[in-house]
C-alpha cells in the first residue's frame, strides 16, 4: 500500500507502518475495534467510557501502540451502537439515536439484516470519506474551522434544531412541545456564560444539571424495557435474517451514493467544528437528507436513506474530529480530549507542534483510524447473524442485565448515584411521553442543542456588547439561517402546493 | 436444542466458579493492618479524565506508588462538573477519617465568590500546596497590541471593544477584574469563552483580542518557526513578579507597573475535622512525592513548577489569595437576556395548543401505522410497575450500601428476571447462573481491570 520512495519521502510512516503491521499493532487493532463494537452496542456503556478507563491501563505501553487502540475503541464504539438501535430500539450510544427512527421500523418489517447492512456500509464509507479528508486536508480545513464565531456556531446548531419541527409524529404541536421539552430540562445547572446555578430547586447535585448519557439511557433504554415488559406475553414475530443478504450490491451504492458523500461530508465537517459531536452530526445529516428528498413522508418509517444519513455521518465525525486534534491540538469532544490526555501521558506535546515534533504519532493515528475502520465492517458483516440472535434471547435473560449495565453506566459517569436516579426519573418521563403519543425524537435534539446554541448566542451577546445583529450580518451565519428557514419552511410549501395542485377532494399528503 | 444448553451451563459454572475463587483470595489476601491507611483511599478529582488535574493526580499517584509512600493503593475518582463543585461537595461531606481527599485549584475559592456554592476553602482541611502553574495573557501574533500596558490602555481609550477570553467564575476571570481594576477606566468585554482550546481557536479566527491561558498551553499551541503571524499566538504578559525561565523575552505584569498575579497551584484538602495526625501523614506523602525523580521529569515536561507548601506558608498563601480576589467581587448583574423565561413560555404555549388539538380532534385517525399486525395480547404493566419498583430498591440498597455490589445486582437480576417469567416462561436455572454471573462479572472488570469504584 505505501511505496518505499513514500515512506522515505515522509519521516515518521515507516515507523507507524512499523507499529500497526505488527502482530501486536494488528492485534491491538482487532480487540479495540470489537470492544468499542460491544460497549456501544450495550446501552448504558459508551466508547467514552471504556477509553476514559483503559486510558490509566496504557500508562506503561507503547506510546504508538496505546493510540492505535484507543482510536480503535473509538470507531468500533461509534459503530456498534447502530445494533441494539436497530434491533432493540435502543441506541447504544448517543451517536445512533438517529439511527433508531428508520433502522427499528425496518427490523420490525423483517428487514433487519438489510438495515444492519446498510448501516455498517455507510458507515464504513463515511469513516473513509472523512479519512481521506483527514489524510489529505488536515490543516487547511483546521484553520478553516478557527473562522467560525459564536454567531456561526448559533446559526449552525439552529439549522440542525429546526428538525424538532419536521422530525418525529403528525402532530407538529407536540413535536414541538417535546422539543421545547427537551430545551428546557437542559436549563438546570450552571449556566455556562454567566458562571451561575439556576434553576436547580435548592437540589445541590443539580449544580451539574441533568447529563445527556442518564437522560438518553432512560429516555431510550429503560423506557423500551418497560414498554417491552408491559408487551412481554406478545409473541414476538421471529425476526429472521433468512436467506436475505447483508452484503450490499452495487446498485445500492449508486442508489444511495449521494446521499453517502452528502452525509459524509456533513459528519466530517461537524466533526472538526469544536464541542459538537456524532450525535449532532447524524441529526444534521438526517435532516438534510430529509429536507433534499423527494418522498420526506417516508422518512421514520423504516427508510433506506435515514439509516445511511444517520450512520454515514457519526461515523465521518471521527475523521472529522481527529483533524483539529492533530493540526492544532484542540479536542472537539469529550473522547478527543481524553486522546489529548493520552498523548502527553505518553510524553508527546499536542498541538500545532505534532506534526513536525511526532509524525509517527500522527500517522499511526490515521494508519489506525483506516485499518479500524476495515476492520469494524468486516467484524460486523461476518457476525451479522450472531449479533441478530440477540433479539431471540428470552426477555427475562436479556432485560435484567441490560438494566445492570444502564445502572453502571449512569453511575461510572461520574461516580455518583444521583445518575442513577436521572436515568430512572427519564425513564418513566419517556415511558409516559410515549404513551400519550408524544414523539422523543425531538426532545433529545433538543436536550442536546439547545443549550449549545444558548451558550453560543450569549458568547456572542457577550462579544459583541449585546447587539444581536452579526446573526445576520455576519456572511457563514446568514446562509446558515437562510438554510434554516428553508428547512423549516419548504416542507409545509410543499405540501401545501402538492394539494393545492391535485385539487381540493384530495386529501392532504400530511 | 440440548447442546448449547449444556454448552451454557458448562461455561457459566466454570466461570463462577473462577470468581468465586477470586473473590475469596482477594477477601484472604488482604492482611489486617494497624494504622492508617487500612484500606485504599479515594482521590476526588472534580473534572474530567484525562483533563489537566487528572494528569497531574495520576503522576504524583504514579511517584506515590514508586516510592512505596503508602501501604494503601490510591484510586483517583473522577466527580466533574459543576466548575468543580460537584467533586468538591461530595469531599466536604464525607467522613473526616482520610480516606477521602480532594485535589483542586484555586476555583475551590473563585466558586463561592461568583454564589455558585456557599462553601470555599474554610470549609476544608488543606493539607498541602503542590505545583504551580504560570499564566500568561496571549494575543494573536499579528495584533497591534504589545504588551499589558498596551492592551488595558487600549481599553481605556476604546471601551468594550476588545473581547477577552475569561470565564465568569474562574480565577482568570477574577484576575481580569483586577487587571481592569489597575487602570481606571479601561473596560474589557469579558466573554466565557470554554476551555482553553476554544479561546485558542477563537484568538485565532479573529472573535476575541485576548485571553488568559496556562504556560502549557500557551507552549503547545505556539506554532513552529515562521508560522505566518496572523496563524500564530504571542504572550504579552506573565501574570507573575518573576520572568519564567521557558519564556525569558516575556515582561511580567509587576515589571510593567501592573500588580497583577495569578498561579494555578494545586491544593490538597481533607474534610474539615480530619485528625491532625492523617493531615501530617498526607504532607509527608506529599512532600516525598514532589521530590520523586519521575514526579519531577513529567511535571518539567507539563511546565508546571514544582513549588511545595504547607502549614503556616500554605495558610498565608491561601489568605492572600482568598484577599487577591475579594478585592472585586461584587457580582455584576448579568444583562443577558433570560433565556429560561422565553423557553418556558414557548413550552406552555406549546403544551396548550397540543392539548386543544387532542381535544379537539378527539383522536380523529387512530391509524394504523404500526407496520406489525400482530395477534392480540394481554397488556401487563403490573409486571413493569413491579420490575420498575425492584429497580429502584436495587438503588437505594446500593445508595445505603448493606449489601456489597455483586450480592445486589445477583438478586435484582433473578428477581427482575423472575417477574418477567410470569409472562414469557424461562428456565430458572439458567437466569440465576446468569444473575451470578453479572454481579460478579461486573464487579470483576470494573475493579480489577479497570481499577474504578462501583456503587
Amino acid at each position: 500500500m505505501h511505496s518505499f520512495t513514500l515512506i522515505a519521502a515522509l519521516p515518521g510512516l515507516d515507523a507507524a507502518y512499523q507499529a500497526l503491521s505488527s502482530p501486536a499493532g494488528l492485534a491491538v487493532v482487532a480487540v479495540g475495534t470489537a470492544l468499542g463494537i460491544f460497549v456501544g452496542a450495550v446501552p448504558g456503556l459508551t466508547g467514552t467510557m471504556l477509553i476514559a478507563l483503559v486510558l490509566p491501563l496504557t500508562y506503561g505501553a507503547d506510546p504508538l501502540l496505546s493510540m492505535a487502540f484507543l482510536i480503535s475503541i473509538y470507531v468500533g464504539a461509534v459503530s456498534g451502537g447502530m445494533i441494539t438501535a436497530t434491533l432493540l430500539r435502543m441506541p447504544g450510544t448517543p451517536a445512533s439515536i438517529i439511527t433508531t427512527l428508520d433502522g427499528y421500523p425496518m427490523a420490525q418489517q423483517g428487514k433487519p439484516g438489510r438495515a444492519l447492512g446498510l448501516g455498517v456500509m455507510a458507515s464504513l464509507a463515511g469513516g473513509m470519506i472523512s479519512w481521506i479528508f483527514l489524510v489529505l486536508l488536515t490543516s487547511p480545513i483546521a484553520k478553516l474551522s478557527s473562522k467560525f464565531g459564536f454567531f456561526e456556531y448559533f446559526s449552525l446548531v439552529m439549522m440542525a434544531l429546526v428538525l424538532i419541527a419536521t422530525i418525529g409524529g403528525k402532530s407538529l404541536a407536540k413535536s414541538l412541545f417535546s422539543g421545547f421539552l427537551g430545551i428546557f430540562l437542559a436549563m438546570p445547572g450552571i449556566n455556562a456564560a454567566t458562571g451561575q446555578a439556576r434553576l436547580t430547586l435548592g437540589i445541590t447535585e443539580l449544580n451539574d444539571g441533568f447529563q445527556l448519557l442518564p437522560v438518553l439511557i432512560g429516555l431510550f433504554a429503560v423506557n423500551q424495557i418497560l414498554r417491552d415488559i408491559t408487551n412481554i406475553e406478545q409473541k414476538s414475530k421471529p425476526i429472521e435474517l433468512g436467506q436475505e443478504s447483508v452484503f450490499l450490491k452495487a446498485s445500492d451504492f449508486i442508489r444511495h451514493g449521494i446521499n453517502l458523500i452528502r452525509s459524509s461530508v456533513i459528519g466530517t465537517w461537524i466533526g472538526i467544528l469544536p464541542g459538537i459531536g456524532a450525535n449532532i452530526g447524524s441529526v444534521t445529516a438526517y435532516s438534510v437528507s430529509k429536507s433534499l428528498s423527494k418522498t420526506p413522508e417516508k422518512y421514520g418509517t423504516g427508510h433506506e436513506d435515514g439509516v445511511v444519513a444517520s450512520e454515514a455521518a457519526n461515523n465521518a465525525t471521527i475523521g472529522g474530529a481527529l483533524i483539529p486534534l492533530i493540526a492544532m491540538g484542540l479536542p472537539g469532544s469529550v473522547v478527543e480530549a481524553v486522546l489529548l490526555g493520552a498523548l502527553v501521558i505518553h510524553g508527546l506535546q499536542p498541538g500545532p507542534r505534532l506534526f513536525s515534533e511526532s509524525p509517527e504519532m500522527v500517522y499511526t493515528i490515521m494508519g489506525a483510524m483506516l485499518v479500524a475502520n476495515i476492520v469494524m465492517a468486516a467484524t460486523m458483516l461476518f457476525s451479522m447473524r450472531l449479533l441478530a440472535k440477540v433479539v431471540h434471547v428470552p426477555r427475562p435473560y436479556l432485560l435484567p442485565v441490560i438494566l445492570c449495565f444502564c445502572v453502571i453506566g449512569s453511575f461510572a459517569l461520574s461516580n455518583r448515584l444521583f445518575d442513577v436516579w436521572v436515568m430512572l426519573g427519564f425513564g418513566v418521563l419517556g415511558f409516559l411521553l410515549e404513551s400519550v403519543k408524544i414523539p422523543l425524537a425531538p426532545f433529545i435534539i433538543g436536550f442536546v442543542l439547545g443549550p449549545i446554541a444558548e451558550e453560543n448566542l450569549s458568547l456572542g451577546l457577550q462579544a459583541s456588547n449585546g447587539s444581536f445583529w452579526p446573526i445576520v450580518t455576519q456572511p457563514l451565519s446568514l446562509v446558515f439561517i437562510l438554510i434554516a428557514l428553508a428547512m423549516l419552511l419548504v416542507p409545509h410549501l410543499k405540501t401545501r402546493l402538492s394539494s393545492f395542485l391535485a385539487g381540493p377532494s384530495q386529501e392532504p399528503l400530511r | 436444542m440440548r447442546t448449547p444448553t449444556l454448552l451454557w451451563h458448562i461455561c457459566s459454572i466454570t466461570t463462577i466458579a473462577t470468581l468465586i475463587v477470586w473473590q475469596v483470595l482477594r477477601a484472604t489476601s488482604q492482611p489486617a493492618e494497624t494504622g492508617y491507611p487500612e484500606r485504599p483511599i479515594h482521590i476526588v478529582v472534580p473534572y474530567d479524565a484525562g483533563g489537566g488535574s487528572d494528569t497531574f493526580v495520576r503522576i504524583l499517584q504514579k511517584g506515590i506508588s514508586e516510592d512505596q509512600l503508602l501501604d494503601q493503593p490510591l484510586v483517583i475518582i473522577n466527580q466533574p462538573g459543576g466548575s468543580g463543585t460537584i467533586g468538591s461537595r461530595e469531599v466536604k461531606n464525607a467522613e473526616p477519617d482520610g480516606y477521602k481527599i480532594l485535589c483542586h485549584h484555586n476555583a475551590i475559592i473563585t466558586a463561592k465568590l461568583a454564589e455558585t456554592v456557599d462553601y470555599g476553602p474554610e470549609a476544608f482541611e488543606p493539607i498541602a500546596m503542590t505545583g504551580e502553574m504560570s499564566m500568561v495573557i496571549l494575543v494573536r501574533d499579528d495584533s497591534p497590541i504589545k504588551n499589558i500596558v498596551d492592551l488595558l490602555q487600549t481599553a481605556k481609550d476604546k471601551p468594550s471593544t476588545i473581547r477577552f477570553g475569561a470565564n465568569k467564575g474562574a480565577p482568570a476571570y477574577f484576575t481580569t477584574l483586577q487587571l481592569q481594576k489597575a487602570m481606571p477606566g479601561a473596560e474589557l468585554s469579558i466573554v466565557s469563552a470554554g476551555g482553553g482550546a476554544d479561546r485558542y481557536s477563537k484568538i485565532l479566527g479573529g472573535h476575541l483580542e485576548a485571553g488568559i491561558f496556562s504556560l502549557s498551553e500557551y507552549l503547545d499551541f505556539r506554532g513552529v518557526e515562521g508560522t505566518p503571524t496572523d496563524e500564530n499566538i504571542r504572550a504579552i504578559a506573565l501574570l507573575s513578579n518573576q520572568r519564567h525561565e521557558s519564556i525569558p523575552d516575556v515582561p511580567t505584569t509587576v515589571e510593567m507597573g501592573i500588580p497583577v498575579v495569578l498561579t494555578n497551584a494545586n491544593y490538597w484538602w481533607a474534610p474539615k475535622e480530619t485528625p491532625p495526625e492523617i493531615l501530617d501523614v498526607w504532607a509527608n506523602v506529599l512532600a516525598n512525592a514532589m521530590q520523586n525523580e519521575t514526579v519531577l521529569a513529567e511535571l518539567a515536561r507539563l511546565r508546571m513548577d514544582p513549588t511545595y507548601d504547607r502549614d503556616s506558608a500554605l495558610q498565608e498563601r491561601l489568605d492572600e489569595t482568598i484577599k487577591q480576589f475579594n478585592l472585586v467581587a461584587e457580582q455584576e448583574q448579568s444583562w443577558l437576556p433570560n433565556f429560561t423565561v422565553y423557553v418556558g413560555i414557548l413550552l406552555a404555549f406549546f403544551l396548550v395548543w397540543a392539548l386543544l388539538e387532542v381535544f379537539l380532534k378527539k383522536s380523529d385517525d387512530e391509524q394504523a401505522a404500526s407496520p406489525v399486525v400482530s395477534e392480540p395480547f394481554r397488556k401487563r404493566p403490573d409486571i413493569a410497575i413491579a420490575c420498575f419498583v425492584l429497580l429502584c430498591g436495587y438503588v437505594l440498597l446500593l445508595a445505603t450500601g448493606w449489601l456489597p455490589f455483586a450480592i445486589a445486582s445477583a438478586a435484582m437480576v433473578a428477581l427482575i428476571g423472575g417477574q418477567m417469567m410470569r409472562g414469557a416462561p424461562a428456565r430458572w436455572i439458567v437466569l440465576l447462573e446468569l444473575a451470578v454471573l453479572t454481579g460478579l462479572g461486573s464487579q470483576f472488570i470494573f475493579t480489577e481491570v479497570f481499577v474504578t469504584p462501583l456503587p
